[in-house]
């Protein structure tokens, strides 16, 4: 069922990032300068209604989450959008705002990652790693790499 | 004279026993003043009434006259020599193609005409005088024959003034100085009414006489005048007069033939047979008189007004539609030559690159063919018969026709076209530039004197045309044409094709409101459908509320402009459209009347059935334009939540903003869906609210 108006800010991303700045003017124009430096792609995909409802349908209510919880869901996908929030962490970002467990975290960051960023996924990659690359820690060398399966890592390549 | 004193002598005696010789002295003094007016007025009605006489019976005996034709031989022998000379002046035209009007192509075969015809010119005179003369003598012999002068004394009453009939002055209870001093005045204005009639036909029938004979040997230079542009007034003003003065007996006869036989109609009445108190006569006697007189002077003083206008316009249209078809005969038989002479001239077109007279003559055969070809000399002509027309119709009391205008126009489209033709060969910018300012140094030249030629409107137009027509330009132009409507709307149709370039959006915005009143409903209807089209975006975006009313009234609901002005305005900027509805709410449907209620109601129904894209693409000022608009954006979201579709407009309209880079419009969007949030919040604390 599409959401209506008043589930707007819980449930979409852009919504819910408006409604939690208030009337602020100044982190208004910020946020909207922020949206008109993405491409077309982004663009579109945040003004669809496909977050709004599958954050809903998808995340919310089949995980039994409440208002807050889906609201921080739908902030912490614009802020992915963004660039505010580098995809790798998501899950921790998820587990730490929604306040969830680790294995729920998980879920979510899949569902996020996996199916509702399935057409924007290699332009957000691809701006995340210029966005971050300089920014992140130097790759470990171990002499066992973290394997598929274990829980830190999402098996990005094999969820598409 | 001694009559009337004969019969007054026993009411002067009887006075003078009565009331005293005071009164017997002043009776004396009315009498001879009395006396003194019949006697003067009786002598003007027999002299005029003698020559009326006798010109009734000889009318055009002057034009017999031997002198005549001995002048006319003078006269028609000079005109010859100047055809020689035109002759002259058509070679000189022809080859160097100017003065524009004189080359052998406009003028020759009126040259051939009028030197043909300037032999019979005494002998059309003459016809055409004793023609119109024909009518005449029906009335003169309806009026008892060439002795009529006394039928008007008659008709007027004259006798019975003199007769006192039925006259007592005891039934009258006046006094007989009383009597004198009144009826003796109306006698008075009587006999002039009588006076003016016969004097007025005498003398206009006696200055007749000459004018003929003034018309008659002058003809053979009329007809030099015709084949002459220069002198073509002189043709018209010949025709014109020429007409005035053959027709004028029959009407002026004709206006007492019809006056006196009403008044002998007029005799039956029976008001009352009763001396009238101070008059003498009674009510029926006074009413005859009057009417009588009335149609009298009425009358003639109608022929003098219609005929000077009416035979002008008759003799032109005679002169130039008889000489017209002989001159189309002539280029009809000579077709075929001209057609050679036209490819001569383009075969020495192109061997010299001169364009020439032969040239211009090719590339109107081009442009019109041979057959269809028309004369500069022959449009100016219809240009000045329609204005005749036109000027008859406004005499008549008539609106003038706009045949005059329109054929204005006509002519000016062509000087306009050539104008486009000149311009388009243009090579280089300052080349077209040059062409321009000299276009504009010819309009401002022809507003500045008041110029109101084809030419000077073609200038005006083809710089409209080109978006190069400037507020002061046009401001002069407006001030010239100011009487002539059609040319304005033509102007600003022109104006309308080059986007009304050449002024600022509030200079658009100044002559559209024509708070002068300057401009013609026309223009100004052409100036709000530019502003209701994309052309016309900017102008619509600085009009106000008022200024789309006053555009909605003048373009109507029902004619297609009307329509599309809506349309335009609907889609722009609803608030407009809905308050003007609300306003006019008589003008709409019982439906709408029904359902609207409020201002708010208005603009949401404006709005309500709008497509994201309408929403989209309506004006900034009414996204910005405050809480009617917001209001009713909240109301259509809110109805269209219940249905389901709000977050799928809401989604689609976002997009369509931020894609346009309406980043204002999508903050107001923004603004009112979080009104809506909060007015469901508040909705919901009132449901959950313990009681």
């Amino acid at each position: 069922m599409p959401a209506t108006i008043y589930e707007l800010k819980t449930y979409n991303p852009y919504d819910a990032y408006l409604n939690d700045m208030g009337d602020n003017r100044f982190r208004y124009n910020q946020f909207n300068d922020k949206i008109k430096g993405l491409s077309e792609k982004f663009q579109d995909f945040i003004f669809d209604t496909v977050p709004a409802d599958f954050i809903k349908d998808r995340v919310s209510m089949p995980l039994g989450l409440n208002q807050n919880q889906s609201k921080e869901t739908a902030k912490i996908v614009m802020d992915l959008i963004l660039s505010n929030l580098y995809l790798g962490n998501i899950v921790g970002e998820v587990q730490n705002r929604l306040g969830v467990d680790d294995q729920k975290a998980k879920t979510i960051a899949v569902l996020v990652v996996a199916e509702l960023f399935t057409p924007i996924l290699d332009d957000l990659k691809k701006m995340h790693i210029e966005k971050f690359a300089k920014n992140l820690p130097p790759p470990q060398i171990q002499n066992n790499p973290p394997a598929v399966g274990d829980d830190r890592i999402i098996d990005l390549k094999n969820s598409l | 004279m001694g009559a009337l004193l004969t019969r007054l002598l026993p009411y002067i005696l009887s006075g003078a026993a009565l009331w005293g010789i005071g009164t017997v002295v002043k009776g004396v003094i009315y009498l001879a003043f009395l006396g003194g007016a019949v006697y003067f007025i009786g002598k003007i009605s027999v002299f005029f009434g003698e020559i009326i006489d006798s010109l009734a019976a000889f009318p055009n005996f002057i034009l017999d006259l031997q002198i005549i034709t001995s002048i006319w031989t003078l006269a028609r022998d000079f005109v010859n020599l100047f055809f020689i000379l035109i002759l002259i002046i058509i070679a000189f035209a022809t080859i160097f193609n100017r003065p524009q009007g004189y080359r052998a192509s406009e003028l020759l075969p009126k040259l051939i005409i009028a030197a043909l015809l300037v032999n019979f010119s005494l002998v059309i005179t003459q016809t055409v005088i004793e023609f119109l003369y024909t009518p005449a003598p029906i009335f003169i012999n309806g009026l008892g024959g060439a002795n009529f002068t006394g039928k008007i004394a008659d008709a007027l009453r004259l006798h019975d003034f003199l007769t006192f009939r039925n006259l007592s002055l005891q039934s009258l209870s006046v006094s007989l100085p009383q009597y004198l001093a009144t009826g003796g005045l109306i006698y008075i204005l009587a006999g002039i009414v009588a006076d003016i009639v016969l004097i007025w036909v005498g003398l206009i029938l006696l200055i007749r006489l000459p004018m003929l004979i003034g018309l008659a040997v002058v003809s053979p230079i009329t007809w030099l005048a015709y084949s002459f542009p220069k002198m073509q007034s002189f043709w018209d003003d010949w025709w014109c007069k020429l007409l005035y003065w053959s027709l004028i007996p029959t009407f002026l006869f004709g206006v007492i033939y019809f006056s006196l036989l009403i008044n002998q109609s007029l005799e039956t009445i029976q008001i009352s047979s009763v001396p009238l108190k101070l008059i003498g006569i009674s009510l029926d006697q006074f009413i005859i008189l009057f009417v009588t007189a009335t149609l009298l002077i009425g009358g003639l003083w109608w022929v003098n007004n219609f005929l000077s206008k009416t035979a002008c316009l008759a003799g032109y249209n005679l002169a130039n539609a008889t000489f017209g078809r002989v001159r189309g005969w002539f280029w009809g038989a000579s077709g075929w030559t001209a057609g050679k002479a036209a490819r001569g001239g383009q075969g020495l077109y192109k061997a010299t690159g001169i364009p020439g007279a032969a040239e211009g003559l090719r590339e109107r055969i081009a442009e019109e063919g041979i057959g269809r070809l028309k004369w500069f000399s022959g449009a100016e002509r219809k240009i000045r018969e329609a204005r005749l027309e036109d000027r008859f119709a406004g005499w008549a009391g008539l609106e003038p026709r706009s045949k005059a205008q329109t054929d204005t126009i006509e002519q000016a489209g062509k000087t306009e076209k050539d104008i486009e033709n000149r311009l388009k060969q243009a090579r280089t910018p300052l080349e077209e530039k040059e062409l321009i300012d000299k276009l504009k140094t010819a309009a401002e030249e022809g507003a500045r004197k008041g110029t109101k030629n084809p030419e000077t409107i073609a200038a005006i137009n083809a710089l409209a045309k080109r978006g190069q027509l400037d507020k002061d330009l046009f401001d002069k132009a407006v001030e010239n044409f100011k009487d002539m409507p059609l040319v304005l709307s033509k102007v600003f149709s022109e104006w309308k094709e080059g986007k009304f370039g050449g002024i600022s959006t509030e200079q658009f915005l100044e002559i559209m409101r024509d708070k002068d009143n300057k401009l013609n409903l026309d223009s100004r209807r052409i100036m709000y459908s530019f502003a209701a089209s994309d052309d016309g975006m900017a102008i619509a975006r600085n009009m106000k509320q008022e200024d789309f009313g006053t555009g909605a009234q003048l373009l109507g609901r029902n004619s297609r402009a009307g329509r599309d002005y809506f349309k335009f305005w609907g889609d722009f900027s609803p608030t407009y459209v809905a308050k003007y509805r609300f306003d006019h709410k008589e003008e709409e449907d019982s439906e709408y009347q029904e359902k609207i209620e409020t201002l708010q109601d208005a603009i949401k129904a404006q709005m309500e059935k709008a497509s994201v894209k309408n929403f989209a693409d309506y004006a900034f000022k009414e996204w910005t334009g405050g809480k009617s608009f917001e209001d009713a954006l909240a109301a259509i979201l809110e109805e269209k939540d219940k249905r389901g579709t709000a977050t799928q407009f809401v989604s689609e309209l976002r997009r369509k903003l931020r894609r346009e880079g309406k980043d204002s419009q999508l903050g107001v969007l923004n603004k009112v869906l979080k009104v809506i949030n909060v007015k469901i919040e508040d909705r919901e604390v009132i449901l959950t609210e313990p009681e």
